[in-house]
């Protein structure tokens, strides 16, 4: 993760700060307010895996802050916490600050008493949402508690600047002091010493009302509930598809529609030998991503992000843990899936959460298995096309959404499948143990999670698109622009694999497709549409009408629909996904798994359906 | 299921103490000992020490795991399967749903 940026790099070494904490104490927003950064926040522990570090300047001195993964201990093995063990053990003549949540400040404590006796004195206490605790009615004494530690205490709430700006100052004012603290040499208090004396000196600081409320809250007793537990979370997810189905539809007409208008203008001005290639091919391609992915991406992924900063997404893995336990998995599995919803590559990124290296290597296989948000539209598409033609008008909205439903569950059950199928053959070994924690909900900031993911998600994962995209949009138009004996060169490279594709109940284009939209799921549908169109143009294949028309030119059925469908959600990672599964695990047999497994399962799939189709043609 | 409800019975009347997994929903009780030593430094990482306070605040909707209130503050989902290393003698009984 690089975040620091070059020009800050002076004469003077910056002054070493490190940010530890519980997880779940707001770390990451904490560290995004001091240094001015955006990195992610989420409602839930192990979302921040790896150190991340920013710097800041407060009163002409430079501070380099680094963020560490949240850990309960900081003696510990745990391959999310070691990270944070390493850098402290390296920051010697560094500050520490100490997070702690006011409303669970013994956890704090004990955390700032075992770093106190194993780093020795080093560090800041600084006591976050402290809003939330006055709410509650509890009173923190934080000169007392910054007498009984021994270091100086702060008591703040992350999201006001002040609060900050106090924080800085505190750390500026007595760096010098602190960072020449020795670490202390005798012997360590075991968990429970260390737990009775954090209670000890918590329960003295604070003054809380006797009938404090606690953390089970009626929401719990909803959304884990036996009757309506599982019902509410894909009633909420159905939600969700259908905001992002019905609202993407038209900003996506509008886009197209003025492309569409654009394009004579712009193919005024482009010297003719260039027409094709730059207009038809890297404009067509570009506009098709753009006035395609991007609406239901800006709808869809910002309400996500808004469920999973409420703290509703541990909840989920919580309900379905029992269902991953069947498959020798454990519920965080869930979280990693849904983080591939939004990309692959990030969700095998957050397979480090997981709890052992057997689950790890699974996880990462089958990760692939959930569509990616570049799949996501081309499901949307498909399914608006093919499903909500076949069901009258007034449900041809909500049809759709139940199709992309029903093979989002599907991709579950697959990777599920094939996680039962790792863990009982190739990986086994025992069942690791499964402890979570279950964050508070939070309100979410609504406003700025809105902006904050449009930013670095949407407009991050819809830049990468285009920059495929662009290239490979030119290189398209020549294989289709290029005769080879009388035929352009996609068309004979199809024709090649057009037996193939026959097999599995599609055809040579789609196949040609998948492969040339190795680099990015999200330029199978633009490829597949240049292919058609042969001529070299993308007919101007913008709105869904019109590609509907194409599609069934080219003879396409209800049976090549679901199979491309099954293909989507089931071909073989993205070049990005390869990449990033190889850096995790360095592990060439976990690549090509992970490159086969897919494959294998959608190949497999397409030949049932197939079969079933002809089944019921002969009985027809 | 009368096998379990006489061996809790034998247990409780030992010494007071049972395993964490039979904890009722919304009762709190103290943590006396962790049983499996192999699990014993994980658990505590995660908060689960002796001497600390835990209740037992909801089950998900397949019964297993369950999420206990640690300390007062934090929630934190065991499965059944591990809460059964946990020794606990119970504080505070409390009859249904929390």
């Amino acid at each position: 993760m690089k975040l620091t940026s070059f020009k800050q790099k002076r004469a003077a070494e910056p002054r070493r700060l490190y940010l530890l904490g519980n997880p779940n104490v707001g770390k990451s927003t904490v560290f995004n307010a001091m240094t001015g950064l955006r990195q992610h926040t989420g409602n839930w522990s192990g979302k921040t895996v790896d150190a991340a570090s920013g710097k800041y300047t407060y009163n002409d001195r430079e501070y380099e802050l680094t963020d560490l993964p949240g850990t309960h201990s900081v003696n510990s093995g745990f391959s999310e916490e070691s990270v944070a063990a390493r850098s402290i053990a390296r920051g010697n003549g560094a500050v520490t600050l100490i997070l702690a949540d006011a409303a669970a400040l013994k956890r704090g404590v004990a955390l700032a008493l075992e770093f106190l006796e194993n780093n020795g004195g080093g560090a800041v206490l600084c006591v976050n949402f402290c809003d939330i605790a006055e709410r509650r009615g509890i009173k923190i004494n934080f000169e007392k508690l910054s007498e009984a530690l021994g270091i100086p205490t702060v008591g703040i709430t992350a999201k006001k600047r002040g609060d900050i700006k106090r924080l800085k100052e505190l750390t500026d004012k007595n760096y010098d002091i602190l960072s020449k603290r020795a670490a202390p040499q005798g012997p360590r208090s075991t968990a429970e010493e260390l737990l009775k004396r954090a209670a000890e000196i918590s329960n003295e600081c604070t003054e809380a009302p006797t009938a404090a409320s606690s953390p089970c809250c009626a929401a719990d007793r909803v959304l884990t509930s036996r009757i309506f537990g599982i019902p509410i979370m894909l009633l909420f997810f159905a939600g969700i598809l259908w905001l992002t189905i019905e609202g993407a539809n038209y900003p996506s007409e509008l886009l197209s529609r003025l492309f569409a208008h654009i394009k004579p203008y712009l193919a005024a001005y482009v010297p003719s030998p260039l027409k094709g290639i730059l207009v038809d091919g890297i404009y067509g391609t570009v506009t098709w991503i753009v006035a395609v992915m991007l609406p239901p991406m800006a709808i869809f992924f910002p309400l996500f992000t808004l469920l999973e900063d409420a703290g509703f997404l541990p909840r989920i893995a919580f309900n379905l843990d029992r269902c991953y336990a069947r498959c020798g998995m454990s519920g965080k599995q869930c979280l990693t899936q849904c983080m591939g919803l939004g990309c692959n590559a990030v969700g095998v990124c957050g397979c480090r959460i997981m709890p052992d290296e057997k689950q790890r290597t699974i996880a990462v296989i089958t990760n692939s298995l959930i569509p990616c948000n570049g799949r996501f539209a081309i499901l949307i598409s498909l399914s608006a096309i093919f499903i909500g033609g076949m069901v009258p008008d007034r449900l041809a909205g909500l049809m759709p959404m139940l199709c992309v439903l029903a093979l989002i569950c599907l991709a579950f059950a697959v990777s599920g499948g094939a996680s039962l199928f790792f863990s009982k053959t190739l990986f086994r070994g025992s069942e690791a143990a499964f402890a979570m924690e279950l964050p508070e909900y939070r309100r979410p900031e609504i406003l700025k999670t809105l902006a904050v993911s449009l930013v670095t998600r949407t407009i991050k994962i819809v830049g990468r698109a285009i920059l495929v995209s662009a290239p490979i949009g030119a290189v398209i138009w020549l294989l289709a622009n290029m005769y080879v004996g009388g035929v352009p060169a996609l068309t004979r490279l199809s024709l090649l694999l057009d037996p193939a594709g026959r097999l599995i109940g599609v055809d040579g284009f789609i196949l040609l497709a998948f492969i040339l939209s190795l680099p990015a799921n999200e330029i199978t549908m633009p490829i597949l549409i240049m292919g058609y169109t042969a001529a070299g143009a993308m007919a101007d294949a913008g709105s869904l009408a019109d590609l509907s028309a194409l599609l069934e030119q080219n003879g396409w059925t209800l049976l090549t629909a679901v199979n491309m469908m099954i293909l989507t959600l089931f071909h073989w990672p993205c070049a990005t996904t390869l990449i990033t599964i190889y850096k995790e695990t360095k592990s060439p047999k976990t690549l090509a798994l992970s490159f086969l497994t897919p494959c294998v399962i959608g190949i497999t799939l397409c030949l049932i359906t197939k079969l079933l189709t002809k089944a019921v043609l002969l009985i027809v | 299921m009368v096998i379990e409800m006489r061996d809790l019975m034998f247990l409780s009347e030992k010494n007071g103490e049972f395993p964490l997994d039979k904890l009722s929903r919304g009762s709190t009780a103290v943590i006396t000992e962790i049983k499996a030593a192999a699990a014993a430094a994980r658990l505590a990482e995660m908060g689960f020490v002796p001497g600390e306070t835990v209740q037992n605040g909801f089950t998900s909707p397949a019964g297993d795991p369950t999420a206990y209130l640690l300390g007062g503050c934090s929630l934190v989902a065991l499965r059944n399967n591990e809460a059964k290393n946990i020794s606990v003698r119970i504080i505070a009984e409390q009859k249904g749903a929390l």
